[in-house]
């Protein structure tokens, strides 16, 4: 009996030790101080940071975490400003500023703020108190150590290193980025050159703009008012300039019916534009008679009270035509989907991806991100803007060529883990 | 005037999308400082802007209460709010009298709390019933396409419940493991992962480079549509 009960305790234990990994597994390493600290200034940046970096230790322990000290003068008092675990944070993890070496997975690197002057900021509210706050003048010469901790016991190295972060000319960790934007801006532009001398380029059908006409033509049948959004954000975005560019068209179309167009906005900027863009046009359709500031108006700032105005407004009004163009966010399907029980034609587009479905599903035409952006260029039909988007196009079949190779290159590169070429490829692609 | 009205405009367009676009690539100073600068002076400026926005509330309730326009009782009612709102939060907060200001116990905060978010997350429900009859009308079996899109919705619908898990290990336990390929959530993980990642990445690539595209129009002032006129 007895030895069963031995036998059954010896088998938990061996299964305890090999279950377990911190028995049987490994002995303890013991603790060092790290050594070799070194402090640069961090590439690329505005100054506002440095680059500690320290050779890996060996033994290196996952169980350790090395401790960052920071002091503004090298005999102060140095406090505790980072932890990090020691098996993060290698060189190798940051090409855009050691490179591809193989040596950058031996040392470790991190970023770490400076200690600022600063100066003091009163501010004095109308009727209420001063208040100060503080506000950063420069970055003061920063003192670091190091030390390392295994959760029991910490070590504090000697070592005092010091910096200064100095301000960057370029962002070199943006390079890719600007290389390929120089590329695209070279076939746009290339090929604004070119339809400025062969102007009958071939521009496929957007049947959501060509269907502005045919709306037009219902309200002004119906006797009905026509209802334009510009959508949820303010004139600072290129989709409402986008918007407001196509409101220019359908704005001389309907001057030129004789009918009525409604232009609720969420954004004073954006409203005073949008009565500025239906001024010009119906002066240029040869109504300015006809013209009507009132009937573009700020209905609210807030998300969910501008949609409800302007449901309130299909449902009062009920115009025969409702164009929603611009970004849009939850508010799309309640403005669509009223608009839709309202029986009036719609003309939706948006370049808010999780918004698209919700158009397509509740109006008659949908413009599909890229197209929004278009179809001014489509409406104008002026040989420098359908140029730009035959550049557009370009650049589209280019990037295509582009996933193709990258694809096939980074496929070829897992079979090939220590040839360089594969992993500077990739890294290019790769968005900071 | 055609300077002022035209020229002076597409050269300030000109100048700060060219400093902006290079304050992207420069990090040192004068650039670093004129990307948070110019945010800044928008925000000043969008805030002042505010004015006009009031200007044209009042004068289009006000005329709908004048003439007596179908619902223009909801006009006096936005008068009565905004003059409510207005009063309560622009006078100052203070000790002796807490309800004034923008402070949290203040008027202005409760009808915030309680008056502008509830019936802002009323509004919001709604999208809820709104997307049930968008997705009646989107299911409706006239076409392939439309066929395709209900099997494919009611896959993910059925895949990203419970229940749909409880289907799978069912139909995995009685007809075998070696279609577990076919669970309802392995379906569902594939068709979120692969089909509508890859249609949402063209749609982003086709955005970034319209984007490209329509920016260099608007800094060279080819398209000037936005400033009226042709």
């Amino acid at each position: 009996m007895k030895q069963w009960k031995f036998l059954s305790l010896a088998l938990f234990i061996s299964m305890f030790v090999m279950i377990y990994p911190g028995i049987g597994a490994q002995t303890p390493v013991e603790l060092k101080i790290p050594t070799g600290l070194e402090v640069i200034d961090t590439p690329s940046d505005s100054g506002e940071s440095l680059l500690l970096k320290w050779p890996k230790m060996e033994n290196e322990s996952i169980q350790w975490s090395y401790v960052i000290y920071r002091s503004s003068s090298p005999d102060g008092e140095f406090k505790e400003v980072e932890k990090i675990e020691s098996s993060k944070e290698y060189g190798s993890d940051n090409p855009q500023w050691f490179g591809f070496d193989k040596e950058n997975a031996n040392f470790h690197v991190y970023k770490v703020s400076p200690v600022w002057e600063m100066r003091d900021l009163v501010l004095r509210s109308w009727g209420g108190k001063e208040q100060t706050t503080q506000e950063r003048v420069e970055p003061l010469k920063t003192y670091y150590k190091i030390g390392v901790t295994d959760g029991e016991q910490t070590l504090i190295g000697k070592e005092v290193v010091s910096g200064i972060p100095k301000e960057n000319w370029y962002r070199r960790d943006r390079f890719n980025g600007n290389i390929i934007l120089i590329i695209l801006f070279a076939i746009v532009i290339t090929f604004i050159l070119h339809a400025q001398r062969n102007p009958n380029l071939f521009l496929r059908k957007i049947p959501g703009i060509d269907a502005v006409d045919e709306a037009v033509g219902r309200a002004t049948e119906m006797g009905k008012p026509i209802l334009y959004s510009t959508g949820y954000y303010d004139i600072s975005e290129l989709s409402t300039i986008c918007s407001v560019n196509i409101l220019a068209h359908v704005a001389k179309k309907v001057a030129q019916y004789d009918s009525r167009l409604i232009v609720p906005c969420k954004y004073p900027v954006a409203m005073t534009v949008c009565q500025e863009v239906v001024r010009e046009a119906y002066i240029n359709a040869g109504r300015p008679d006809a013209f009507n500031a009132s009937d573009i108006f700020f209905i609210a700032g807030e998300q969910f009270s501008y949609t409800i105005g302007v449901d309130s407004i299909m449902v009062r009004e009920k115009p025969a035509a409702n164009f929603f163009l611009g970004t849009f966010a939850a508010e799309a399907l309640i403005l669509a989907e009223t608009g839709a029980t309202t029986g009036a034609i719609q003309i939706a587009g948006t370049d808010s991806n999780y918004q698209i479905p919700f158009f397509i599903v509740a109006c008659d035409y949908c413009l599909i991100s890229e197209e929004l952006y278009a179809a001014s260029a489509y409406l104008a039909r002026n040989p420098q803007l359908i140029g730009s988007l035959k550049g557009q196009d370009a650049g589209k079949m280019l990037l295509f060529f582009a996933l193709i190779v990258g694809t096939l290159m980074v496929t070829i590169g897992v079979f090939f883990p220590d040839a360089e070429i594969f992993n500077i490829i990739k890294q290019f692609f790769t968005v900071r | 005037m055609s300077f002022f009205k035209r020229r002076l405009p597409l050269l300030i367009v000109l100048f700060t999308g060219i400093v902006m676009m290079i304050s992207y690539y420069v990090p040192h100073k004068p650039f670093s400082q004129f990307w948070d600068g110019a945010n800044k002076w928008y925000m000043l400026i969008a805030g002042f802007t505010m004015v006009l926005g009031v200007v044209s509330l009042v004068r289009n309730h006000y005329r709908k209460i004048r003439q007596g326009k179908q619902g223009f009782g909801y006009s006096i009612v936005m008068f009565i709010a905004m003059i409510v709102t207005a009063v309560f939060g622009v006078i100052p907060h203070s000790e002796s009298s807490p309800i004034w200001g923008n402070r949290s116990g203040s008027v202005f905060m409760w009808i915030f709390d309680y008056i502008n978010t509830a019936a802002a997350g009323t509004v919001y429900s709604l999208l809820a019933f709104y997307i049930a009859s968008a997705a009646y009308r989107a299911f409706r079996v006239r076409t392939l396409d439309a066929t395709i899109m209900l099997i494919t919705a009611l896959i993910v619908m059925i895949g990203r419940v419970p229940y749909g898990e409880m289907f799978s290990d069912f139909l995995t336990n009685s007809i075998g493991k070696g279609l577990v390929f076919l669970r309802l959530d392995n379906l569902t993980s594939f068709f979120l992962n692969y089909p509508v990642v890859a249609t949402r990445r063209a749609i982003t690539l086709g955005l970034g480079l319209a984007t490209i595209s329509t920016s260099l129009r608007v800094i060279l002032g080819i398209e000037k549509t936005y400033m009226g006129g042709d």
